[in-house]
């Protein structure tokens, strides 16, 4: 029951954070299109798609459950997942003018530059983090040889 | 300290100033587990560990404990080439460690800090230990700000 309860708090925090997220990105091209209105099915849509990726995200990344997978492997099944769920809710809600093949084509390549780029920044991060932590233990090390 | 509800101990403290150093006797029947986790809290004091291994009482040195981890409410210390049961438990080594560079990685590890190579951090909150014989452990969210508060001391430190 305390695990049971645990996860769910870890979804919900989840699912908030991500929804707070997508609006704000949502606000940013609506601004880039000049568009000043949001309507409430976009908010579901959001809020749709935010439910999904956080399931998503705590069957995959999350730390109450045993990941038997690799790191990698599993970010490219989330992503492969991920990516036809997110065309069905784009579908469902016409985020973009849905019979133009185009128009998917670019929903796609937008897909994978965020997800390529997402990877690649947190990959940059965490080894950078990995050698400044490094040198920071090792000196500390040297100092209690010394002592 | 838990001792057995059977056992009947009694405590003499010898207070001379002739003597020159401090003794601890411990007499007994037998040496039981009971006696066993006495002498191992006693050793710690000493910056050693008693530790079993095919029925044999070892003393280890803390500074070649890599990790410490629990299996079946059980600890066993980890050293560079073996492994070895502790008469304490989990949490007992962990308070009394807690001031000698060991941390608590997660509901059942305890990491040497000094045995630490490196750390990488993980989307998620949690961390990957490298230790130096690169062994890698995991650091659970919920402890990886026990981990993270202590480098930035280190760093705090280093740069003053």
């Amino acid at each position: 029951m305390k695990k049971y309860l645990k996860s769910v708090l870890e979804w919900k925090i989840c699912c908030s954070l991500i929804y707070t997220v997508s609006i704000l990105i949502f606000i940013i091209i609506k601004m880039i299109l000049r568009k000043n209105d949001i309507s409430i099915v976009e908010l579901l849509s959001l809020l749709c798609m935010s439910i999904v990726v956080s399931i998503l995200q705590y069957l995959f990344f999350s730390e109450t459950r045993t990941h038997k997978m690799t790191y990698m492997k599993r970010l490219v099944l989330f992503a492969l997942l991920f990516l036809p769920i997110l065309g069905f809710i784009a579908y469902q809600f016409h985020w973009f003018p849905i019979e133009k093949i185009s128009a998917w084509i670019l929903f796609i390549v937008i897909y994978v530059i965020i997800l390529v780029i997402m990877t690649l920044g947190f990959e940059i991060y965490f080894r950078i983090s990995e050698k400044k932590y490094e040198g920071i233990i090792g000196q500390y090390k040297k100092e209690k040889d010394a002592s | 300290m838990k001792v057995g509800k059977e056992t009947k101990m009694k405590i003499h403290i010898d207070q001379d100033q002739h003597y020159l150093e401090t003794e601890i006797v411990i007499r007994c029947s037998q040496i039981d587990e009971d006696i066993l986790r006495i002498v191992s809290t006693l050793r710690l004091y000493q910056e050693k560990i008693i530790g079993l291994k095919a029925k044999e009482i070892h003393l280890i040195d803390l500074k070649t404990i890599f990790y410490i981890e629990s299996v079946d409410k059980k600890a066993f210390l980890y050293t560079k080439d073996d492994v070895y049961e502790s008469p304490l438990k989990l949490y007992e080594l962990e308070e009394q460690l807690k001031q000698r560079e060991f941390l608590r990685a997660s509901k059942s590890t305890i990491i040497n800090f000094l045995k630490m190579k490196t750390v990488i951090p993980e989307l998620g909150g949690r961390m990957i230990v490298i230790m130096d014989n690169n062994e890698k452990k995991y650091v659970t969210r919920k402890y990886a700000n026990i981990f993270k508060e202590k480098i930035k001391q280190i760093e705090r430190s280093l740069h003053v």
